[in-house]
């Protein structure tokens, strides 16, 4: 596969992660930083169901962005009672749980050995993966798209706004939360499904908090809430630091180069456009 | 669907050593529109927060109709139709006018995923969902202001929209607090009016109020709160009547 394809897949995949996790951290304002677990999950379901049951791929990937679901509702019951700051450690927690699990787990994960020889759903075509992702990421768009123009999505920005006054409407307010993380969650197994079929290969550095921090800027840096903003950050985050392979600074350079770019991008941001680049302009008053 | 009678009996709520309310017994009916007054710290709010589920009284009991509805959430609560309004202006600000009214009218049905998706069962409301939106916009005098944010309204236009979500939701109990306090001269005839025109059409409506000449304008009852007790009840004219009781405790 042609290095610009791989860019393109690769970017793709985050730009899902991305508008997944918007849905919870721009639309419904429940800070998660547990985005690379639930992608994790996705991915280790689909290899390990694929590998060992001896399933298909696609099923194997459907039960993958079930048990996702299944542990986002387990986890987002008694954790979306929190408020703000307690619920983002509480994301935390999970999160460091869930790489912990991958790592140390090895009868089933292989721990840092990882997995490899991951089955694609089709026999090796390039192209034909390429048009899957692009079809996935199209699809997440539409869907997020979709939700937060709905009633749904109306409902999601006022628990954002004012969660008391939801209450004093009568919303339901923690199935409200629980689905719309579970939602988010399910999207980020499926790209843990694309990413295992495309690379053929996880092992849990692919999933810790640091992409789930990573994931968090490409949310930030868009624009949260804006649903194509995440999107647009994640290509941004993606093909930004691919770019600077072609300045010809050494590589242990750019590696260190990379987290200053972030940092500094991620503060200028917060500096000049609090609301992200494809968010609202900075309130007048 | 008329107004139940709510009802709260010998209700005790304790924070710390102090009696925030100290065996508050009353009865709202359709069609009544109570005012609640005493003086700050009397446990006029707490009441309000124990009646709509946002706390819980330590003893006593709350009924509406044949339901003892002490010990549910807020939004179940709100479900049974009572709705209530807050001392500060709630209302989702970067949402406009008609969405507010929408989002109180929308039912679980309106604004499932599922229906998100399918655009199916919300579609097909849509036309009532407006109905009711408009109607709530001209009892409240709101009408016209559909596209503006609700951000941008003032204070009392604020406060204006928080009623009228509570009749978009359907309510027929609503409970307000303070629904005059820091609105413009012209705005609280206007309140005062819907208030009247809510009673008239059978709902209960409670409100806590500091401003005597309102209250005796609008109230057919008056509670007098002190020290989370209720001291006197009765009409504004046997209440407001006493001028020693009106000096001593609210002045």
């Amino acid at each position: 596969m042609g290095y610009l394809e791989h860019i393109v897949a690769i970017a793709l995949i985050y730009a899902i992660l991305a508008s997944s996790l918007d849905l919870v951290i721009g639309h419904a304002g429940m800070f998660s930083v547990a985005q690379a677990a639930f992608w994790g999950i996705g991915g280790y379901a689909t290899a390990l169901i694929t590998i060992r049951g001896g399933t298909s791929p696609a099923v194997a990937a459907a039960a993958g962005v079930g048990a996702a679901a299944i542990l986002a509702v387990v986890i987002s019951i008694p954790t979306l009672r929190l408020s703000d700051e307690y619920f983002l450690i509480a994301t935390f927690a999970y999160q460091v749980i869930v790489t912990g699990l991958m790592t140390n787990w090895t009868t089933l994960t292989r721990g840092p050995l990882g997995i490899n020889s991951i089955p694609p759903p089709f026999a090796a075509m390039p192209h034909q993966f390429t048009a899957v992702v692009v079809l996935a990421a199209a699809a997440t768009l539409a869907l997020t798209w979709r939700l937060v123009n709905s009633p749904y999505g109306r409902v999601l920005h006022a628990l954002r706004e004012d969660e008391i006054l939801c209450r004093a409407l009568g919303k339901p307010v923690v199935k409200l939360k629980v689905t719309v993380f579970t939602l988010s969650a399910s999207i980020a197994a499926v790209a843990g499904a694309l990413l295992a079929w495309y690379v053929t290969y996880i092992d849990p550095t692919n999933f810790t908090v640091t992409e789930s921090i990573l994931i968090v800027s490409m949310v930030i840096i868009g624009g949260a809430g804006t649903t194509f903003g995440p999107f647009f950050g994640a290509v941004l985050l993606i093909v930004l630091p691919e770019l600077m392979r072609f300045v010809g600074l050494p590589a242990a350079a750019t590696a260190n180069l990379r987290q200053i770019l972030y940092g500094a991008a991620m503060v200028a941001m917060l500096a000049l456009r609090p609301y992200g680049l494809l968010g609202r302009q900075r309130p007048a008053q | 669907m008329s107004a139940l009678v709510l009802e709260c009996r010998n209700i005790h709520k304790q924070y710390g050593g102090i009696a925030a309310l100290d065996g508050v017994s009353a009865r709202f009916e359709p069609g009544n529109i109570v005012a609640i007054i005493g003086p700050n710290g009397a446990g006029k709010t707490t009441l309000l927060n124990v009646i709509s589920g946002f706390e819980h009284c330590d003893s006593g009991e709350v009924t509406y109709g044949e339901r003892n509805i002490a010990a549910m959430r807020p939004e179940s609560i709100a479900r049974l139709g009572i709705a209530r309004t807050f001392q500060r202006s709630r209302v989702i600000t970067e949402l406009t006018v008609m969405e507010n009214l929408l989002l109180a009218a929308s039912s679980d049905q309106d604004e499932s995923v599922i229906a998100a998706i399918l655009g199916g069962s919300f579609r097909s409301r849509a036309g009532t969902l407006r109905e009711r939106t408009v109607s709530a916009m001209e009892l409240t005098g709101l009408g016209g202001y559909d596209d503006r944010l609700a951000g941008e309204l003032s204070y009392g236009e604020q406060k204006l929209l928080a009623i009228a979500a509570c009749i978009s939701g359907g309510a027929r109990t609503i409970l307000l607090d303070e629904p005059l306090g820091g609105v413009a001269p012209h705005l609280i005839d206007q309140i005062l009016r819907i208030l009247h025109d809510l009673a008239g059409s059978g709902s209960a409506v409670v409100f806590i109020e500091h401003d005597l000449m309102s209250v005796k304008v609008v109230a057919t009852q008056i509670m007098a709160m002190h020290h989370g007790r209720i001291i006197t009840t009765g009409t504004p004219n046997e209440v407001l009547g006493n001028r020693a009781l009106v000096e001593a405790f609210l002045e």
